[in-house]
């Protein structure tokens, strides 16, 4: 999973170093498919991925990339066991032009869920948040501080 | 659909994980050029790259020739481009429509090597093919102006997708 989003991640500064103006969110996200998909039939990468994007010019930008490289432009998305839920919680509770705090009750909503219907739940998350000030962790909501423990 | 020198070409919306439904916006068919539309139904993926590769080739036939490809040679390319993959198959169903010259319709689908199936009324392909090819062949009439064509492949569109669960959630409806 790491080795695919490093190579992803140089390729995009690589692009920019050669032309000179950094890659949009949809060219990216189209980039990614394409690695994945020329990959998909010789030696397929396992990665499902949420591509978030801002673009000066169109705006904050959200893409679904799934393993086997199906590329989608969505306004809410997720992966794994626990999207079951957060995708209802997301279609229930979600509208287009959501302030940053409405957003974020909103993620909390999901991981509450996440945390009580799920019985494989992970006890810690992280919040990142992509706006035209760049890409940032904005909170951790933990449950379980010293993550280290062996069981 | 084939109508009265015009076609109509139409798709479901959902775009779903086998029971899990992702998107309800998921965009199937696409321009070639003004006169000829390419719907995939089938593996997402596969249905990209198709695509992709597709328009490639057009457009590289669009320098060379200096004008559109016709439907019946777009066909044909597409027949192809399958079949190179007899062993490791691109897994959609394409469904060809076009207008070929003095707006003769043309449509034809093909299964997911190739095999061109052409036809003079109808082309279905997709989950629910079976209760797609019962309802168009109820509903189809000879010789329907555009109007009409768009109302019969609509309803007939509709009727078929609910009954199958994994198809729905609107469908788009291109007219030509």
């Amino acid at each position: 999973r790491v080795q695919f989003t490093e190579y992803i991640q140089k390729n995009v500064a690589l692009y920019q170093f050669r032309n000179g103006i950094p890659l949009t969110t949809a060219a990216a996200a189209n980039f990614t498919r394409g690695e994945l998909a020329t990959a998909l039939r010789k030696n397929p990468y396992f990665v499902n991925i949420l591509l978030a994007g801002y673009d000066k010019e169109t705006g904050p930008s959200l893409y679904y990339i799934d393993y086997i490289a199906t590329l989608h432009k969505v306004d809410k998305g997720a992966f794994g066991y626990g999207s079951y839920f957060s995708l209802s919680m997301m279609d229930r509770h979600y509208h287009s032009g959501m302030t940053v705090e409405e957003a974020i009750d909103l993620v909390d909503k999901c991981i509450m869920e996440i945390r009580s219907r799920l019985v494989v739940a992970p006890p810690n998350f992280v919040i990142k948040i992509v706006d035209k000030d760049g890409a940032r962790e904005y909170a951790w909501r933990e449950s379980v501080k010293d993550a280290a423990v062996a069981s | 659909m084939v109508g009265k020198n015009c076609f109509a070409i139409a798709s479901d919306r959902r775009l779903g994980v086998q029971l899990q439904t992702i998107a309800t916006d998921f965009q199937r068919i696409y321009k070639v050029h003004d006169r000829l539309f390419l719907g995939l139904s089938g593996l997402a993926t596969d249905a990209q790259t198709l695509y992709q590769r597709l328009v490639f080739r057009h457009k590289l036939y669009q320098l060379r020739e200096e004008r559109d490809m016709k439907p019946e040679t777009f066909a044909n390319l597409v027949s192809a481009i399958l079949y190179e993959k007899r062993f490791g198959p691109y897994f959609c169903q394409p469904v060809i429509a076009g207008l070929g010259d003095e707006d003769k319709p043309f449509i034809c689908t093909m299964d997911s090597i190739g095999a061109k199936e052409l036809a003079k009324d109808f082309v279905v392909a997709g989950t629910a093919s079976e209760s797609l090819y019962g309802a168009c062949e109820s509903m189809f009439k000879e010789g329907m102006e555009p109007e009409e064509l768009f109302e019969t492949v609509s309803q007939a569109l509709l009727s078929s997708v609910d009954r199958d669960c994994l198809s729905g959630w609107g469908g788009h409806v291109y007219v030509v």
